[in-house]
């Protein structure tokens, strides 16, 4: 019995530690980080020129107590040909 | 340090062995084979053997390189048997390294000596070599000898670095893992086969030779690939490095070959992309000859997106606020724009945060194209959901450019927005994807077939060829250009809306459909449109040369279709634009051609519609030469149609139009040709209504200054004059039914069953001749100046018949019409033929012979005879004759009466005179 809780414990707090993508937004390079105007509505995509910056803002929703998490930003071309999903890498003016 | 293990490659000496080989010998000392050099049972064994030179220097140091020698004793007991292991250069002894003594073993033991690469004269270690000679225990008592045999010799030579060389092969198989920070060079050849995985963070890779990469090969190096010749990637082997990847010769991917590297990809020659290789690099593609993308060769040469230095944005990041909706309590979060990952956040039980990165496109994105974004763990750990996928749909670009000849197979896809070049030959095949933004220059010929499609914006200019066919789609705005030929067959798509020039012959074949919005299309020699070719474009379409629309060719612009030579629209094509129809020499519409213009269509020598052609155009059709429409083609023209030769309607052609419809020679309707124009047809010498032509002009005329003929089942029903300046000929079944005047300055022929039921003048300069059962029921004086001839079964039921000479009903002719017959010297009805109405005058003689019936009210006047011949019947109301002669059968009614002196009428009733 008491190695059925103990299983039960392990089992609640593996299924209960997930991460999700829940949304998105975005934004003009106009401002500070709080300031910075939107462009679309939340969750409402971008069509803009290339050379035109905007910043991406994700919203991450956890469920369970995660450990401290280094994300990062992939991109992957949806139409034409998909390509794989890739690190957006830093501008060096290549 | 690195290591290179040498096995022997020859035996340059030997003594007391049993065919000594070095196959036997060059297998690892630490996992031998069961080969030995066999002793042959007398005297001390020795063999001296060589090494390939090492790829680097042999490093200088004590006990860093190595002789490693397996070795056994013949048989046990007998001698004791001892063992020298020497050092040797060229033949020449350097140093004995040691002895190993009393080896007794005979199943193999290993014996190491070591030396110092500075003993060598040749520091390359070139001309090493090993000598490992019996010293003791091989003579004496025969059956006391025992000899040493060598079953594996190697050379485990200590290089400098770490790098990793081989002499002449250096081969990497199964799962073979490399990373050395040092170079990887083999003098001759390279090999990762299998799963073999090299990782070189910033050494590099080179061979003078050839490096290979085949199977599941898998390279991950930040350094430089470099071979002297050839390069090559087969199956599935996957390259990643950063560093530049080059070759004077040939670098080949092939297969699933993998390129995601960053750096260079510069072939000196030929760069070969083929089957499904994946290509995958930050910088410019290049070659001086030739770059090969084949079957399902993707080229990505950039990363299309890249996070971006902000003004509002700290160094190194900042923290985050709770902005978006959604979420639970907030926990923290990054916004970065210089470092990806971002900065380590630990969100509570929970919580929710808040990530962002200022990004922009780089010159890899492609407009139109649709980019996905989302967050991973910093070691590619996906999260456990993403229910929202943020899209940026953008463009960009990035070069490709091939001295010589750049081909796309297959699947190739390729997304640089910059120029894409071949001097020679740019060629997509297959499922090739150009979704190029820049230009799109080959200076001799562009090639896209099958599913090949371009989406770019900028120019597609050859100087000699472009090619599209099978499936291939243009869609791009800018220009496509071609020196000679630009060639669009099968289903070729081309959308673009900026001009399409070609300065020789621009041809579209099966299913191929231009759509250009405003752009002109131009060709200096040929404009060729075949199978279901279509044209959408507004524009102007021009080819100096011939323009032919053949099968289902469908053309809409509202330019000017012009050609200097040739128009031709065959089979199905359709001509729906509002421009003008321009041909110096030719144009031809044939099967279901149809033209629909509003603007004019001229052609200075030959317009053709043929089969179901159409033509429901406004514009002017004009042919200086010949216009003709054939089989069932449909003319619906508002505007005058010229031909100043000939106008040809055949078959089932029809005519609706309104306009006038003038050939200055030839007007021609055949078989079922329908003419239902109220303008006006003229013809300067003929119109012709060939079997089932039918002409219906409300009000319009119809001239012709020499000859019209209907015949056969000919149709004549409008309401203007028909008007033949020399003969008018309605054959068999043909029927005329105007109200206006049909005139003839010589004859008018109505034969066999022919009808006339116009109310109009039906005039003959010289002749009116009803033959067989033609029936005129017109309320018009039907005038001949010499002769008017009914034949057998020939009626007339309406107004006056004049034959200024005769008037002749021939056997069973019927004459019913209410209106005056006038022969000016003689109306001859011979046997049965009935007149039942109206006057009958002759100047001459009025002769009812045979039978001949005579209904009418009437007078008969005959101006010197009227002959009545026996079983003739007359009921009419007055019958005169200046001669008093009347020979009627039967007469009835109000009496006969002679008009003067010497005038005769003889009436006869059972062969008496009354």
């Amino acid at each position: 019995m008491r190695i059925s809780r103990i299983w039960l414990g392990e089992a609640a707090a593996a299924a209960g530690v997930t991460l999700e993508q829940a949304a998105f937004r975005w934004g003009n390079d106009d401002g500070s980080e709080s300031a910075y105007t939107f462009i679309n509505a939340q969750n409402v995509d971008l069509s803009q020129a290339a050379t035109t910056a905007a910043i991406l803002r994700f919203l991450i929703n956890t469920i369970g107590d995660t450990p401290a998490k280094q994300f990062k930003l992939q991109v992957k071309r949806s139409t034409g040909p998909v390509s794989e999903w890739r690190d957006v890498p830093l501008d060096t003016g290549l | 340090m690195g290591a290179q293990r040498l096995a022997p490659d020859t035996i340059a000496a030997s003594a007391n062995y049993t065919s000594p080989v070095v196959g036997d010998i060059d297998d690892d000392p630490d996992s031998p084979d069961a080969n030995w050099l066999a002793w042959d049972g007398n005297g001390n064994t020795d063999v001296r053997v060589t090494f390939p030179t090492p790829v680097l220097t042999p490093t200088v140091g004590a006990g860093l390189q190595e002789f490693r020698v397996w070795v056994r004793k013949s048989a046990s007991g007998g001698n004791q048997t001892d063992l020298d292991i020497e050092l040797w250069e060229s033949g020449t002894l350097v140093r004995n390294l040691g002895t190993s003594s009393n080896i007794t073993s005979t199943t193999g033991v290993l014996v190491t000596f070591t030396f110092n690469a500075n003993e060598l004269a040749t520091a390359s270690g070139a001309n090493v070599e090993a000598r490992v000679d019996q010293s003791a225990g091989g003579g004496g008592n025969p059956g006391n000898r025992r000899g040493l045999e060598v079953g594996a010799v190697e050379w485990n030579a200590t290089l400098p670095n770490s790098g990793i060389a081989a002499a002449e092969t250096l081969a990497f198989g199964d799962t073979a893992a490399i990373s050395a920070t040092g170079d990887l060079a083999a003098s001759e050849t390279l090999v990762f086969s299998d799963s073999a995985t090299p990782a070189l963070p910033t050494g590099g890779i080179s061979a003078s030779e050839t490096i290979v990469f085949s199977d599941a090969a898998n390279l991950k190096g930040g350094g430089a690939l470099l071979a002297a010749e050839t390069l090559a990637f087969s199956d599935a082997a996957l390259l990643g490095g950063l560093g530049t990847i080059a070759t004077v010769e040939t670098l080949t991917f092939a297969d699933a070959a993998t390129l995601t590297g960053a750096g260079v990809l510069q072939g000196a020659e030929t760069l070969v992309f083929s089957d499904a290789v994946f290509l995958r690099t930050y910088n410019p593609l290049t070659a001086t000859a030739t770059i090969t993308f084949a079957d399902a060769a993707f080229a990505d040469l950039c990363v299309p997106f890249a996070i971006t230095l902000s003004a509002n944005i700290a160094a190194s990041g900042e923290n985050t606020t709770s902005r978006l909706t959604g979420g639970g309590t907030f926990g923290g979060g990054r916004i970065q724009d210089d470092e990806n990952p971002a900065d380590s956040v630990d969100l509570g039980l929970n919580e929710s945060g808040e990530w962002a990165w200022v990004i922009k496109g780089s010159a890899c994105a492609v407009d139109s194209l649709i980019y996905d974004f989302r967050l991973v763990e910093s070691d590619d750990t996906e999260l456990d959901t993403y229910t929202q996928i943020p899209q940026w749909t953008i463009s960009a670009e990035g070069a490709m450019q091939a001295a010589v000849t750049l081909t796309f197979g297959n699947a190739a896809a390729i997304s640089a927005t910059g120029d894409l070049a071949a001097l020679s030959t740019l060629t997509f095949s297959d499922a090739a994807l150009l979704a190029a933004t820049g230009a799109l220059a080959g200076a001799e010929t562009i090639s896209f077939s099958e599913t090949a499609a371009i989406g770019g914006f900028g120019t597609l200019q050859a100087a000699e060829t472009i090619v599209f066919s099978d499936a291939a789609t243009l869609t791009g705005t800018g220009a496509l250009l071609a020196s000679e030929t630009l060639t669009f067959s099968d289903a070729v798509n081309l959308a673009g809306i900026g001009t399409l020039q070609c300065a020789e012959t621009l041809v579209f074949t099966t299913a191929g459909d231009l759509v250009a919005a405003g752009g002109a299309i131009e060709a200096a020699v040929t404009l060729a449109f075949s199978d279901a070719a279509s044209i959408g474009g507004i524009g102007t379409l021009e080819g100096v040369g011939p323009l032919a629309f053949t099968t289902a060719g469908i053309l809409k612009g509202g330019g000017t279709l012009q050609a200097a030579v040739t128009l031709t629209f065959a089979d199905a094509a359709i001509l729906a634009g509002t421009g003008a129809l321009l041909a110096s020499e030719t144009i031809t519409l044939a099967d279901a051609a149809t033209l629909a213009a509003t603007g004019a269509l001229l052609a200075s020598e030959t317009i053709t519609f043929a089969d179901a052609a159409t033509v429901t155009g406004t514009g002017t059709l004009q042919g200086a030469v010949t216009i003709t429409f054939a089989d069932v083609a449909d003319l619906r023209t508002y505007n005058p149609i010229a031909s100043s030769i000939t106008l040809l309607f055949s078959d089932a052609a029809a005519l609706f139009g309104t306009g006038s419809l003038a050939g200055s020679e030839t007007l021609l309707f055949s078989d079922a040709a329908l003419l239902a124009g109220i303008g006006t047809l003229q013809a300067a010498e003929t119109v012709v209504f060939t079997p089932s032509g039918t002409l219906v002009p409300p009000d319009g005329a119809l001239f012709a200054n020499e000859t019209i003929t209907f015949s056969d089942a000919a149709d004549l029903k409008g309401g203007g004059d028909l008007l033949g300046a020399a003969t008018i000929t309605i054959t068999p079944a043909a029927d005329l039914i105007g109200r206006a005047g049909i005139a003839a300055a010589e004859s008018i022929d109505f034969t066999t069953a022919g009808a006339v039921t116009g109310i109009g003048t039906l005039a003959g300069a010289e002749t009116i001749t009803l033959t067989a059962v033609g029936t005129m029921q017109g309320l018009g004086a039907l005038l001949a100046a010499e002769t008017i001839t009914f034949t057998p079964a020939g009626t007339l039921i309406a107004g006056a018949i004049a034959g200024t000479t005769t008037v002749e009903f021939a056997t069973a002719g019927d004459l019913g019409g209410l209106g005056a017959l006038l022969g000016s010297e003689s109306i001859t009805f011979t046997p049965q033929a009935l007149l039942s109405g109206g006057r009958l005058f002759a100047a001459e003689t009025l002769n009812l012979t045979g039978g001949g019936t005579l209904f009418g009210t009437g007078a008969l006047n005959g101006a010197t005879t009227i002959e009545i011949s026996i079983a003739a019947l007359l009921s009419s109301g007055g019958l005169e004759t200046p001669s008093g002669r009347i020979l009627p059968v039967q007469a009835k009614g109000k009496g006969l009466t002679a008009l003067g002196k010497g005038r005769t009428i003889i009436v006869q009733q059972k062969g008496k005179t009354l």
